[in-house]
């Protein structure tokens, strides 16, 4: 039991020193989207599938917006330094202010997203 | 079990974790998440207290197993690679039954539930491997005559094997490696969520079993590999990651017509009785008539 125990304590104590590492090593960024060309290969990526035929990333590429020609909205999320795609399900609240969209989910779950869209927020806001 | 392996790999595993940071640091800053790599850890560090809590366990079913078969192959020298290797057929059938019926993939899950690709990932080991049964594809090797001490010592290996292909800082092994051998490409094909790669390479050591069995798939370095699960999990809690897709089947089975409830347990993960998910060959098939 002692050996297990010490065994334990070293692994935890291993893991609390990698953690630190990664964080000094600068690893807690986090990520953006590079272009266009990525956010559509992340929406892609969406169960069933999301072919955007407009798009637009947040100003500082942290997320993105996109519509598809069924006139489903899905949104480009981070989470640490990757992006997951989540197509909105109807009833999906989109609102314009100052210059950013922010997205309410209908989930009572979900957390609110916020994109820095500038000039455009409001059309997305419109094209509910 | 007088001999595990893995434990005495565990420092190794600490130290090739730590070259590879370093590694992303000057070369791909994008392969580690500091949060992802927690989650990692600490689901690794539960994998280890759930195995020591029943690894007595499997090892008593194995010996019980052994006992009641009229074949014994012993200890001799030949006996240890003759193990390995079917050992290692094993890990592919249970490995392709963990990605093909959902009461196995929902005790695997969390080992693919990360988007990033690297060594600590290769210690997102399942927790409830127990609960699922999953000791049940090595019993056949304990009837069919080898030393439970044997069958687990060849698992610890095989499983160490897997560690170092866990990784993006390796491109491609020799030609005649990747012919023969699971490597980190292979491997990487395996974690990808692209279409083309969903259910492919299943190997644990040997790749021979995917190219013989129809599952293996090449790397394309022209389709960037995303890597995770189809639903992702989005979460950097551990335990949500090892439970999620076990409280899924739950309310799956829970809300689904009588004569639909086993399916949710057996059919493959994605399969729903009214077709409105995607299986893996639906979402491979979407995807072929896009391209």
């Amino acid at each position: 039991m002692d050996a297990q125990f010490l065994q334990f304590a070293g692994s935890l104590a291993a893991i609390a020193a990698v953690i630190a590492l990664t964080h000094f090593l600068g690893f807690s960024r986090a990520g953006r989207i590079a272009d266009e060309a990525e956010a559509r290969a992340l929406f892609a990526l969406a169960p069933g599938g999301f072919e955007p035929v407009a798009l637009r990333l947040d100003e500082e590429r942290r997320g993105a917006i996109a519509r598809d020609d069924a006139g489903r909205h899905a949104v480009l999320v981070q989470h640490g330094g990757q992006f997951i795609a989540k197509v909105l399900e109807p009833g999906a609240q989109l609102t314009a202010m100052d210059g950013r969209l922010i997205i309410r989910a209908r989930e009572s779950d979900a957390k609110q997203i916020t994109l820095r869209l500038g000039e455009t927020a409001k059309n997305w806001a419109a094209s509910t | 079990m007088p001999f595990n392996p893995v434990t005495f790999a565990i420092p190794v595993f600490v130290l090739l974790i730590i070259a590879e940071l370093l590694w992303a640091r000057l070369r791909r800053p994008e392969a580690y998440e500091s949060r992802d790599t927690a989650t990692s850890l600490a689901i690794g560090l539960g994998s280890t207290v759930a195995g020591g809590l029943t690894g007595a366990a499997v090892a008593a079913l194995l010996a019980w197993t052994h006992s009641i078969t009229p074949l014994s192959i012993g200890w001799a020298w030949w006996a240890w690679p003759l193990c390995f290797v079917l050992d290692d057929l094993a890990y592919y059938v249970f490995h392709r039954s963990a990605h093909r019926v959902r009461w196995f993939w929902a005790s695997h899950v969390n080992h693919h539930s990360s988007q990033h690709y690297n060594l600590s990932t290769a210690l997102r080991q399942s927790w409830t491997g127990f609960f699922a049964l999953s000791f049940i594809f090595r019993l056949p090797l304990a009837f069919a005559g080898f030393e439970p001490g044997m069958i687990l010592v060849c698992g610890g290996f095989n499983l160490i094997y897997q560690f170092w292909i866990h990784t993006e800082s390796i491109k491609r092994m020799p030609h005649w490696f990747e012919a023969v051998m699971n490597t980190p490409s292979h491997h990487r094909v395996h974690h990808a969520v692209n279409a083309r790669y969903l259910d492919r390479n299943y190997a644990g050591t040997f790749i021979i079993w995917d190219r013989m069995f129809g599952t293996f798939a090449a790397e394309d370095d022209e389709d960037r590999l995303r890597y995770g699960i189809v639903h992702q999990l989005g979460s950097f809690n551990p335990l949500k990651a090892v439970f999620h897709e076990w409280l899924a089947i739950g309310r799956d089975v829970w809300r689904a017509p009588w004569r639909h409830k086993l399916s949710y347990l057996w059919r493959e993960p994605g399969w729903s009785h009214d077709g409105s998910r995607e299986t893996s060959e639906m979402i491979r098939r979407r995807w072929a008539e896009r391209d």
